[in-house]
């Protein structure tokens, strides 16, 4: 899973993949929630 | 920043406008456009310049229908997944139905809800987002618009982190799977 990332006291903004302990930490994902 | 009162024929300097000018209101801080990936996450945006910031989302496009767009904190790289947000919404739509949403969870939505997807659909956010990086309750006003039931609806209503913690920056992501494009501006409030 790729995302992007800024960080603002560099200014500058990359695309990678997520670590595995930043995928176990997300929430599930709710398609079709409302 | 002073109060200045200028009377009948005084100059205006340079060094007045830089002061009393330049500086005043929103203090662009920076921005971007997010596109082909599933979140942007961004960091050390909010620092002790500011208590008060402004998040423009404008332009939001979803390559996945069905999907509502949501806020998380982060601190130090890390997205902050808390169980500790609460938000709420009253939604009118342009055909005169209603589509009110809210939720005590592990993020906060900026009530945009997309139910379709197409380089036409675009959706909206203007928050207000107060005391993230201070040691206090965070809060988020929030008017968004998104596209529901074949038509706009326009959301108003706010999120808040229920527990006192700083805060560095933020992340926004989708409810479910599938690409997501914007443009996004951070604004800070002048203290003073």
């Amino acid at each position: 899973m790729i995302e992007t990332f800024y960080d603002a006291t560099t200014d500058t903004t990359i695309q990678r993949e997520l670590t595995a302990e930043e995928i176990a930490s997300l929430p599930e994902l709710e398609q079709n929630e409302e | 920043m002073a109060i200045k009162t200028f009377t009948t024929g005084e100059v205006l300097t340079a060094a007045d406008t830089n002061t009393y000018l330049a500086n005043s209101g929103l203090v662009y801080i920076t921005g971007g456009t997010q596109s082909g990936s599933a979140a942007l996450n961004a960091d050390g945006v909010f620092t002790s310049t500011y208590l008060n910031y402004r998040l423009e989302l404008t332009a939001v496009e979803q390559s996945v229908a069905n999907n509502a767009v949501r806020f998380n904190f982060r601190s130090g790289g890390s997205t902050n997944f808390n169980n500790t947000y609460e938000y709420a919404y009253r939604g009118l739509r342009t055909n005169g139905t209603s589509g009110d949403t809210s939720a005590a969870t592990t993020f906060a939505e900026i009530g945009i809800y997309m139910a379709t997807y197409a380089n036409t659909m675009l959706g909206s956010a203007a928050i207000d987002i107060q005391g993230p990086q201070a040691a206090q309750t965070s809060f988020g006003l929030v008017n968004a618009i998104g596209y529901e039931g074949g038509v706009y609806q326009m959301r108003n209503g706010g999120f808040v982190y229920n527990d006192v913690t700083s805060f560095d920056g933020f992340r926004i992501s989708l409810s479910g799977s599938g690409n997501i494009a914007f443009k996004w501006q951070l604004y800070g409030y002048r203290k003073a």
